[in-house]
C-alpha cells in the first residue's frame, strides 16, 4: 500500500508554509531564491516544500534563461473545493438519517409509556 | 499577503437534534444504534467490526445495489457524551486503507471531530473534518534536516535543481 508515497493537492495544502508559498506565487511566478527570501526557515526546507508542491501538481517550474521560475497551478485547488462539497453533502445526509432515527426511537419510547 | 488563494481543506457542520445529548452520543457509541441509522439511503450496511473506544476501530461494508464499498473508523479520542475524534477512510474487504472508489480525488484519510452539547433538550452537534496529512514520515525528513543535508544549502539547492531538471524531462 502506497500511503507513504501519497502526493495530492490535499497534502500540498496541509502545511501552512506550503500554503504561503502558493499564495506568494499565485499571481506572479518567482524564482527559488526570491521565494526563500520570504521565509525564516532554511532554504533547504523551502526547497523541500517546493519539491512536494511540484509532486502534488500545485507548482510548475519554467526555465527562463538561467533562471527557473516557480508557477502556481491553481486548477488543482478545484479538487479541494469539490472534496469539501462532497464530504459536506455526505455528512448532511448522515445527519438527516440520524435525525430520523432519533425521532423514531423517542416516539417509540413515548408510546411504550 | 493580501490575496489568499489557498486555504486549508476543512469542513464544519453544525446541526441541532431534538434529543438528549446522551442519546445522540449513543447513536455513535452503540453498535445496535449505529447500525440503525448509518449509511447512505438505499445502501445496505453491514457492520463487520465495532469497537468504540480509544484505539479501537469500526469496519463496515456498504452495498449499494451491488456496488460494494468498505470503510473504516479509527477512534482516537473519546470523551463520554461530549466528544468523538476519529479517522475515516475507505478500505479493501480486509480493512486495509485504500484510495476512494470514486473517480474524483479524495483524501486517503479524514480526521473527524464530533462535539456535542445540550440546552433545553436540544443537542447541538458540531462536526469538524479535514484531510489527514498521510505522510508524517516524509514531513519529518525535511523538518528535522539531518546533518548530511545540512552541509550547506548549496548542496540541497543543487539537488533540487537536478530534480527539477529531471522532472521537466
Amino acid at each position: 500500500m502506497s500511503v507513504e508515497a501519497r502526493r495530492d493537492v490535499f497534502q500540498a495544502i496541509a502545511d501552512p508554509t506550503r500554503r504561503q508559498i502558493i499564495n506568494l506565487i499565485a499571481y506572479q511566478p518567482m524564482n527559488l531564491n526570491a521565494i526563500a527570501e520570504n521565509f525564516s526557515i532554511s532554504r533547504p526546507a523551502v526547497s523541500q516544500h517546493i519539491k512536494i508542491l511540484m509532486e502534488c501538481g500545485m507548482v510548475m517550474v519554467r526555465q527562463e534563461g538561467r533562471e527557473r521560475y516557480c508557477e502556481a497551478r491553481l486548477d488543482a485547488l478545484k479538487e479541494v473545493a469539490a472534496w469539501v462539497e462532497q464530504y459536506r453533502e455526505f455528512w448532511n445526509t448522515q445527519f438527516d438519517s440520524l435525525d430520523n432515527y432519533l425521532n423514531r426511537i423517542q416516539n417509540n419510547h413515548q408510546s411504550d409509556q | 499577503m493580501e490575496n489568499k488563494v489557498t486555504q486549508k481543506a476543512e469542513l464544519r457542520i453544525v446541526r441541532q437534534f431534538k434529543a438528549p445529548q446522551s442519546l445522540v452520543f449513543n447513536a455513535f457509541a452503540s453498535k445496535e444504534a449505529f447500525a440503525e441509522w448509518w449509511g447512505p439511503k438505499g445502501s445496505e450496511l453491514t457492520v463487520l467490526r465495532f469497537d468504540f473506544r480509544e484505539g479501537g476501530s469500526t469496519h463496515y461494508k456498504l452495498d449499494n445495489r451491488g456496488m460494494l464499498m468498505w470503510a473504516l473508523f479509527r477512534y482516537q479520542k473519546i470523551r463520554e457524551s461530549d466528544s468523538i475524534e476519529f479517522l475515516s477512510s475507505f478500505t479493501d474487504p480486509e480493512g486495509n486503507i485504500t484510495s476512494s472508489p470514486f473517480p474524483m480525488d479524495f483524501p486517503l484519510e479524514i480526521y473527524n471531530h464530533i462535539t456535542l452539547s445540550e440546552t433545553n433538550g436540544i443537542t447541538t452537534l458540531t462536526l469538524y473534518a479535514e484531510p489527514v496529512n498521510a505522510t508524517p514520515a516524509q514531513e519529518k525528513t525535511f523538518t528535522d534536516l539531518n546533518p548530511s543535508m545540512n552541509q550547506g544549502y548549496e548542496g540541497t539547492w543543487g539537488q533540487l535543481d537536478t530534480y527539477l531538471a529531471k522532472v521537466q524531462g
